[in-house]
């Protein structure tokens, strides 16, 4: 019934339902949890969305979209199965008006050929998550993801203008535009982020960014990962805002290495990796005085890309990490908590002595200038016993981030992973006022069901036996 | 930015001191079946408004007592206060790290940080810097069931749930009573420059070609035209590390070098140097008058829609980083001529907004235009989130929202 519909919406090769081809879309990057939809489809229109969404409520069958699904908290698990809706297909750029700033795009374009596309021109698109070569604008859009540069760019929120929007029933509406703010509420601002739960964009308004002057991107060899979390708190308490300020521990560093042979010093404790940008004038001072911080925190080293070709290599080496942490472990799972930036050196602390306790491997690649951490859990999936500790582990490094007056997640979302962990940062009147805004736009719960809310209805009983068939 | 005047609606008051003064000034007025008016400093109170008859039984709920300063880890550059504070008292509080909050907010020794979030206030500044959706990260306002809800967090990266922070910013009050905002702050820039000069109608174009094209980078560029005066004054800001702020000042009179002779202000200095700028024009965009409007455009369409704004007004005043131009005129002009320049700008995808006027203008249709697509997700929201239409009701929604 369902994919006779379906069927007559669609051509034949934009319909899956072979189990093995459906294997592929069981999970995202959160490995933890799989469940395999019934079909995955893929429009190439607007219309054909509708068509689809409006076919599912007919039959009563969740569906969901999705784009690359190289996100890492389970956004896009298909809880309960129904249709996925994958967006890959739809990767046109529509528009690119460079006079007034902004570009039109259909959501599964990936984000690099954005970057791509605009670099002749002297622009880029500024959220740039280290799975930039494979996510989805229409993916960046529901994680509101962020990326190395956002502690002075912003993350993609900051980006959007306006979506072209589809509502569980069907509706489709223009939010915001090429001004970006109108008046009104903000609709762009609460769409953005909401993970697939209240609609479908299906197309975006992005702002598109003049390309900086110049960089200066350093690399810091420290010690130890102390150090480099102190020079981390010098800098910004001395009121200089980088583009970037990333860090990488021992385990990272000879990942990365072996992977792309850098000239990483295998025996550092840590490397920040510390980048300044925008016009020539003025960048030298901001350099130096990086550097002078860095060397009075016990910086042993700090070399500077000198050519664009370095600092590209530099940068494939941290957004390329998390693969060449292949190497280290047959499974890996990487965790995504915010704290103060002050107190990032009593985090880490914290995580060694959590590895320890649960006798895990712990590696940290992350976003130092912006308290959002990263760690990642090393382990092997086959072995139920070490899952159970990485799933403890992970749950006592969210609960200190919590206890510092954080977040269980800075970029990842909540997905179906940290659902446990919505009732622990918000009270049931903070998540009953977010479950109005849900019943709004998705009252039958039939668009990402099982998401972001642990009380969001019937599904959470599916989502439960998921985990445990997974563990 | 109108003054409060007779027009004000005369609603019973209550000024409540603190977080739980005001919920429960909150749940008095629910239980009352009283509209509720959360009031800042009313610099923006009328923006907006309907008139009195138009808006039902209410009750003001005065934050300007719940004004505390909650928490500030100046390493962390994050702040936490109460909505009541005032604009200046927030900056005050700041400077004294060298940290600001880089938005311009007209009368900022009476504005609150609450109303300010309520109405999206914006300056000058918004080239260089944005608005208040890029630095609100935490959120807590009164519902319609008198609670205390909290979003968003304290720290400068969360995507943990929806983030309501965004949907409460430029809501004017229909959601619920903001009581509490954590913020990102920035350090002060260490440097500041002003260049101001005087143009000639016939040299509009040429400049608007030298803003998109310049290689430098303004925190605010401003043009200001007056009717009778067939000249007007371009304004342009630098802020940042000295050196930059020094190249950028020589850069663009390189590049304006049509202009040179018409250099009337030269000047490098600390914040102060810009900041004398942006309070002039804030001034000006709050200056009484009998008719005050603004309207958005892309910036590639703003040489169309200077000469047509002029028309209507005796000040203009121009941000072309924006696409943002603020028209006001000392005498009540004809409605059918704003709503002439509104067409047009309504063609070109703008939005053209009343902010004052006379009496009969106060109806949806003169103040905020045509209403466009996604007003329809607006009153859903609106519905789920103030069934009983609690929330400043007459704003945004003339009728119950059904």
């Amino acid at each position: 019934m369902l994919l006779d519909d379906l069927r007559r919406i669609l051509p034949p090769e934009a319909i899956l339902t072979a189990p093995s081809d459906l294997a592929v879309y069981e999970c995202d990057g959160f490995t933890i949890e799989k469940n395999q939809p019934d079909v995955v489809v893929f429009p190439t229109t607007t219309e054909q969305i509708v068509h689809i969404v409006k076919t599912c409520g007919a039959n009563h069958v969740p569906f969901l979209p999705r784009g690359a699904g190289t996100s890492l908290a389970g956004g896009c698990l298909p809880v309960g199965g129904g249709v996925m809706i994958a967006l890959t297909r739809m990767k046109r750029i529509l528009e690119i008006n460079y006079r007034d700033r902004y570009a039109i795009v259909e959501p599964g374009l990936v984000n690099l050929w954005l970057t791509n596309q605009l670099k002749p021109h002297g622009f880029h698109y500024a959220p740039d998550p280290s799975s930039q070569g494979a996510c989805t604008i229409g993916g960046n859009v529901a994680t509101n993801s962020g990326g190395p540069h956002t502690l002075k760019y912003g993350v993609t929120v900051n980006h959007v203008l306006g979506l072209e929007f589809i509502l569980p029933d069907g509706q489709v509406r223009n939010v915001g535009g090429p001004l970006g703010d109108y008046l009104g509420y903000d609709l762009t601002g609460v769409l953005v982020g909401s993970e697939g739960t209240l609609g479908i964009a299906s197309k975006v308004w992005v702002r598109i960014t003049r390309n900086p002057e110049a960089y200066g991107t350093l690399l810091g060899v420290f010690a130890a990962v102390e150090d480099a979390t102190n020079c981390i708190s010098d800098i910004i308490g001395a009121g200089i805002i980088p583009a970037a300020l990333e860090m990488m521990d021992q385990l990272i560093i000879q990942a990365v290495e072996a992977a792309f042979q850098f000239g990483f010093p295998l025996d550092a404790g840590a490397v920040l990796i510390m980048e300044v940008d925008g016009l020539a004038a003025g960048l030298e001072e901001e350099v130096e005085r990086i550097t002078q911080l860095a060397m009075k925190n016990g910086a042993r080293e700090v070399r500077r890309a000198m050519t664009e070709t370095e600092r590209h290599k530099l940068w494939k080496c941290r957004k390329q990490a998390f693969g060449a942490v292949g190497r280290l472990a047959p499974s890996y799972c990487t965790q995504d908590g915010v704290v103060p930036r002050t107190q990032l050196p009593h985090m880490l602390r914290r995580i060694q002595e959590i590895g320890r306790q649960f006798d895990l491997r712990i590696a940290n690649v992350f976003h130092a200038g912006d308290g959002n951490l990263h760690p990642i859990l090393l382990f092997d999936e086959r072995d139920a016993e070490q899952v159970r500790r990485v799933l403890e582990a992970s749950h006592a490094i969210l609960e200190e981030c919590l206890a510092l007056g954080g977040s269980v997640t800075g970029e990842h979302g909540i997905g179906v992973e940290k659902l446990d962990f919505m009732p622990r940062m918000f009270a049931p009147e903070d998540l009953s006022m977010m479950l109005r805004l849900r019943k709004a736009f998705n009252p039958d719960d039939r668009c990402s069901p099982g998401k972001m809310f642990p009380t969001a209805g019937a599904c959470i009983e599916a989502n439960k036996a998921g985990r445990r068939a997974a563990l | 930015m109108t003054q409060p005047s007779s027009q004000s609606p005369e609603h019973p008051r209550t000024t409540a001191a603190g977080v739980e003064a005001v919920r429960a000034a909150v749940r008095e007025a629910l239980a009352a079946g009283q509209g509720i008016y959360p009031r800042g400093g009313q610099t923006q109170w009328l923006e907006g408004m309907l008139p009195p008859s138009a808006s039902a039984s209410g009750r003001e709920v005065d934050l300007t007592g719940c004004c505390a300063v909650i928490d500030y880890p100046a390493r962390d550059m994050t702040i936490t206060v109460q909505a009541g504070i005032r604009i200046a008292d927030l900056q005050a509080t700041l400077a004294r790290e060298g940290q600001w909050l880089p938005i311009d907010v007209p009368q900022a020794h009476e504005a609150t940080l609450g109303g300010c979030l309520a109405m999206n206030t914006h300056g000058p500044r918004r080239q260089g810097y944005g608005t208040l959706r890029d630095y609100l990260i935490g959120i807590e306002f009164i519902n319609d069931a008198g609670e205390r809800i909290k979003a968003g967090g304290r720290v400068v990266k969360n995507v943990a749930g929806y983030d309501l922070c965004k949907l409460l910013i430029g809501s004017r009050g229909t959601l619920g009573v903001i009581t509490q905002a954590t913020l990102k702050v920035r350090p002060v820039p260490a440097a500041a420059g002003r260049l101001l000069y005087r143009f000639g109608r016939d040299q509009f174009a040429p400049i608007l070609n030298l803003l998109e094209q310049t290689a430098s980078q303004p925190a605010s560029v401003d043009l200001e035209g007056q009717t009778g005066d067939d000249a007007a004054h371009l304004g342009v800001l630098f802020e940042g590390a000295k050196a930059a702020v020094e190249w950028q000042m020589r850069q663009f009179q390189r590049e304006a070098g049509f202009l040179a002779n018409q250099l009337i202000e030269e000047e490098i200095g600390g914040l102060g140097v810009s900041q004398e700028r942006v309070d002039y024009v804030l001034q000006r965009l709050a200056a009484p008058a009998a008719c005050r409007w603004q309207l958005r455009v892309l910036p590639s369409q703003l040489a169309d829609a200077w000469p047509a704004a002029q028309v209507i007004s005796d000040q203009t005043l121009m941000f072309p980083g924006c696409g943002w131009i603020s028209g006001s005129s000392a005498r009540t002009v004809d409605a059918a001529a704003v709503q002439n320049l509104r067409q047009r700008v309504e063609a070109m995808g703008g939005q053209l907004t009343v902010l004052a006027g006379p009496d009969d203008w106060r109806k949806p249709a003169m103040l905020w235009g045509t209403p466009r697509d996604d007003w329809a997700l607006m009153r859903l929201i609106k519905q789920h989130f103030d069934p009983g239409n609690r929330f400043s009701p007459g704003r945004f929604f003339v009728d119950q929202p059904t």
